[in-house]
């Protein structure tokens, strides 16, 4: 019982940080806005004015899609470890930010570049990866951490590859600019369209596979007692990879490749928790969201300009992945 | 009564058949058991059954109702399968993964009603797991493992359950324990229990009938109630060798 | 378990509350933009009145003074009056904005101002402006900040403009590739601003010292030009470039002519053998010197090296090898190299003095020719 209670004040714990982050987000940035500012904004004193437009269409939905952003990571992340049962996996690992980047990559170049096709574009590019990963991991024969990692850097450069040769064709200006954003993850041209599109994909994936729960715990069996438990294992372990690549798709095609996320806060919400039940997903979610705003306040505040949030992405995984790599001789 | 109904069964992997045309039945309240060689093909059998591999020829009805064209969901109503070695990832609590016994009673999204509820405490009881339901189910020993997870099986209450090598890893006193409590489920509540077993005395002692399964077929049914100690000997000759076999009440001891 | 269902569910619920009480307050916070002023004169709203009142009163005469434009990437402009707070997002609409004397109302341009001497000589008050970031991370919420009435920015900018736009600041996209488009860009600026006077004179400029130019070259245009790019001279301007054009405008013909393209091709020494150009010429910004391509022995044989024809364009003022207002110097400078006979060196050098003088307002010093 006593593990429940922590659990529960876990949980709690994480969503005030992600609030009290998420506030702090909402003040940074280049144009001048307060706290004061902030709130005569949002209780509606400050109609008309600029600062009133830039909180809405750009300050407010940069934190909402950091936040879903990370919280899609971060779910996926967990639904990965979970349905894989291998702790390395996680959509970059597994190459499906990869491909869904060079999806994008490619409605941007062959196509209008509208929001939709740029999402249907990552959400194709990434379910192909998933697909040539689940070839190459059952062609090899058997499900080690090492042979998932080594068809997602298989896959990984391969779509690396289509990303140079689109690189390669695009026209100099425009199209190359907007390419180049994939490979390194940013908040900087998010605005109320956008973050509306993120949360629309999203938002319905997440809330269906956190209702999934039972199946997504049960699935971590394996697929011979799930289904001796009653459940299709097969089918369900599409519908719930598709989910989760839709989302993580869906906010690739609006931020860009955020690395390690979907890695690092599943570990963090299992260290935290020792759990790997609903809880663990609720956690997952929490830890992805809050990385990644985290993530977008340093990107914002550590120098004039904006940097990548995956320098500090990978920055925070590093040391976790030493700690992995001396743990793994053991384990 | 006839339970469990199979009829020209086959099953393999790939190309490669393993089963070859297997035909039996089980009755309400029986335990049967499958005695036979590694790779003989019981596993295979048990699976078979269970539908978890794909391509299986043949029939298997269980009260009445053809259990191989049904979905994963319907099917775990009317069989449950015992895996000894099952893997649980960490991170489960023991209470959680008993309750992954129940999940295909439950409707989604739907929480477990009152008799659910007081199902599970029965079956907690009877089996003593009350000491450790808030424990991580990884920290167990392998005997609470396996009683947890024939707890599971007993909240999926299905009239036929299947189980291979449930005492795999278990002392003495637990593997008789499970046993006993698994004997008794088939027999109390008219189940049908298949059971798979590498000692011939345990699988001699706790089945109504046994099968002896050799290159995927059954070679023999034993009777270990109604045959004299000399005839059981002579049928297992087969697979074991020459053995010395001793009745002892409702117990048979099988010595080289 | 039970409990702990009805915990997640609330706290889930919170969550979704909160989600849509931010929704609904960006819903209510936008609805009053239409006719906000009508009922919110408040004291705390006094700061925005002023801005709010000026607008109104030259609404009423818009409909004359409105000014409709197409930018360069197909999408239609409207201003109300001429822009007076003038935000530029990188080097050649900031040299646009100078030569079409608009230097006053430049409130914010791009970062690292201080690498463009020109600023510096024809309107040091440019190196104070408030940054709105580079071609590669452009700052939104930067360019906001100075609350500009135009945002002048390069195609490759174009996904940043739909921000803006949703912000209510016009946007206006540029693609000078060729001197047609740095033409019609000038064209467009000067409209956007009212300075359309300014961009008539600077085409007419143009026109004359082309077909000017053209008559110092006469017939002799087939001198073999190599155009060595900036990162490394085993890159060159193709057909497609702007570059090519300057040769043939200057009297010369491009070496890499029969190339395709419309961005630096990667050539080999092989490659430039093959060529044999007459002619090498160095962007004034390369990363390299003239003496590398003198002193490499793979090129010794190579026309250009041989007659010591290797020239770097002068440095310390603008690109003139890219298609920039001042582009047309190139032209002027390549011709007096290419036919010094007709076209003196001394008067190359007068004529962009006065160029300065006349369209940047200062009169060039030291320059590194």
């Amino acid at each position: 019982m006593q593990a429940k209670k922590t659990t529960g004040r876990m949980i709690g714990g994480g969503m005030l940080l992600l609030f009290a982050l998420c506030g702090l987000s909402a003040c940074i940035g280049s144009y001048p806005l307060s706290l004061p500012d902030i709130l005569r904004v949002v209780t509606g004193n400050a109609a008309g004015e600029m600062g009133e437009r830039v909180f809405f269409t750009l300050r407010l939905p940069r934190v909402l899609t950091g936040a879903a952003a990370g919280a899609s990571l971060g779910l996926c992340g967990g639904v990965f470890q979970l349905l894989f049962r291998n702790p390395l996996a996680s959509p970059d690992l597994v190459g499906v930010a990869s491909g869904a980047g060079a999806g994008a990559a490619c409605a941007i170049v062959l196509g209008t570049g509208s929001m939709e096709l740029v999402t249907g574009g990552a959400f194709l590019g990434g379910m192909a990866a998933l697909l040539g990963v689940f070839l190459l991991v059952w062609h090899s024969g058997g499900n080690r951490p090492g042979s998932f990692i080594l068809g997602g850097i298989l896959i990984s450069s391969l779509s690396d590859a289509a990303v140079m040769l689109l690189k390669h064709g695009a026209d100099s200006e425009g199209k190359l600019a907007a390419i180049e954003f994939w490979t390194m993850g940013s908040l900087s041209a998010v605005t109320a369209s956008k973050a509306a599109g993120v949360c629309a994909v999203c938002f319905p994936c997440l809330l269906l596979l956190i209702l999934f729960h039972r199946e997504i715990v049960l699935l971590s069996l394996g697929d011979e007692q799930a289904s001796m438990l009653g459940l299709s294992a097969g089918k369900m372990r599409l519908l719930l990879l598709t989910l989760a690549t839709l989302s993580v798709s869906g906010v690739i095609a609006v931020t860009g490749v955020i690395a390690f996320v979907g890695l690092l806060a599943p570990h963090g919400a299992y260290l935290l928790l020792r759990r790997k039940n609903r809880a663990y997903l609720w956690m997952s979610m929490l830890t992805g969201a809050i990385l990644t705003v985290a993530a977008d306040c340093f990107a914002r505040s550590v120098t004039d300009g904006e940097l990548p949030l995956s320098i500090f992405t990978t920055l925070c995984a590093a040391p976790f992945l030493f700690y992995f790599l001396r743990t793994a001789k053991t384990g | 009564m006839e339970l469990l109904r199979v009829e020209n069964l086959c099953a393999g992997y790939g190309k490669q058949r393993i089963v070859e045309n297997i035909s039996f039945s089980v009755k309400a309240g029986e335990t049967v058991g499958i005695f036979g060689e590694n790779g003989c093909g019981k596993t295979t059998l048990l699976k078979g059954i269970a539908g978890l591999i794909s391509g299986v020829l043949g029939r298997v009805s269980i009260g009445g109702q053809d259990i191989v064209p049904m979905t994963a969901r319907k099917r775990a109503e009317y069989v449950s399968m015992f895996f000894a070695g099952a893997e649980v990832p960490e991170g489960l609590l023991t209470e959680e993964v008993l309750e992954m016994g129940w999940y295909g009673r439950l409707r989604f999204l739907r929480p477990p009603g009152a008799a659910l509820q007081s199902e599970k405490e029965r079956v907690v009881r009877e089996l003593g797991l009350e000491g450790f339901l808030s424990k991580y189910f990884g920290s167990l020993s392998q005997g609470q493992k396996q009683l947890v997870l024939l707890g599971r099986l007993l909240l999926q209450n299905t009239p036929v359950f299947l189980m291979d090598e449930p005492d795999n890893s278990l002392d003495f006193k637990h593997r008789h324990a499970l046993l006993q409590k698994m004997r008794l489920t088939a027999g109390e509540k008219g189940k049908a229990g298949l059971l798979v077993l590498h000692d011939p005395s345990l699988i001699m002692s706790y089945c109504d009938r046994v099968f002896l399964m050799r290159e995927g077929r059954f070679a023999d049914t034993v009777c270990p109630g109604k045959e004299t100690e000399r005839e059981i000997a002579e049928k297992l000759k087969e697979i074991t060798g020459s053995v010395q076999v001793t009745k002892r009440g409702s117990s048979v001891i099988i010595s080289p | 378990m039970k409990k702990r269902g009805k915990q997640i569910i609330s706290l889930a619920l919170c969550l979704a509350l909160l989600f849509a009480a931010a929704v609904c307050g960006a819903d209510k916070g936008n609805t009053p933009e239409t006719g906000g002023a009508a009922y919110q004169p408040e004291a705390d709203a006094g700061n925005r009145q002023p801005e709010e009142v000026k607008a109104g009163a030259e609404n009423s005469e818009a409909s004359d003074n409105e000014i409709i434009l197409t930018d360069q990437d197909g999408n239609e402009v409207k201003l109300n009056a001429p822009a007076e707070r003038i935000v530029s997002c990188y080097y050649v609409t900031t040299y646009a904005c100078i030569a079409l004397g608009l230097e006053d109302r430049l409130a914010g341009i791009e970062s690292k101002a201080d690498k463009r001497p020109v600023y510096g000589l024809a309107a040091p008050e440019l190196l104070e402006l408030p940054d709105v970031g580079t071609l590669k991370e452009f700052n939104v919420e930067a360019a906001a900040a100075v609350e500009p009435d135009l945002v002048i920015m390069p195609k490759r900018l174009s996904d940043s403009a739909g921000a803006l736009k949703e912000l209510g600041i016009p946007v206006l996209i540029v693609y000078p590739e060729s001197q047609a488009l740095l033409e019609e860009m000038l064209t467009l600026i000067g409209r956007a601003c009212g300075a359309e006077e300014n961009a008539d004179r600077l085409l007419k400029y143009y026109e004359e010292a082309e077909s000017e130019l053209a008559g110092f070259a006469g017939e002799k245009t087939d001198t073999k030009v190599y155009m060595a790019g900036v990162s490394s001279y085993l890159k060159t301007a193709p057909k497609g470039m702007y570059q090519s054009e300057m040769i043939r405008k200057a009297g010369g013909r491009n070496a890499a002519g029969n190339m395709e393209g419309d961005a630096w091709a990667e050539v080999s020494y092989e490659d430039i053998l093959a060529m044999n150009p007459d002619v090498i010429i160095v962007p004034s910004s390369a990363e390299y010197g003239v003496e590398e391509i003198t002193n490499d022995i793979n090129l010794a044989e190579v026309n250009a090296v041989k007659s010591g024809a290797v020239y770097q364009m002068p440095k310390g003022l603008e690109e003139w090898d890219s298609p920039v207002p001042s582009g047309i110097l190139g032209v002027r400078w390549l011709c007096s190299i290419l036919h010094e006979d007709t076209y003196s060196r001394e008067e190359m050098e007068k004529d962009v003095r006065e160029f300065y003088q006349t369209f940047y307002g200062f009169a060039p010093e030291d320059i590194v020719w």
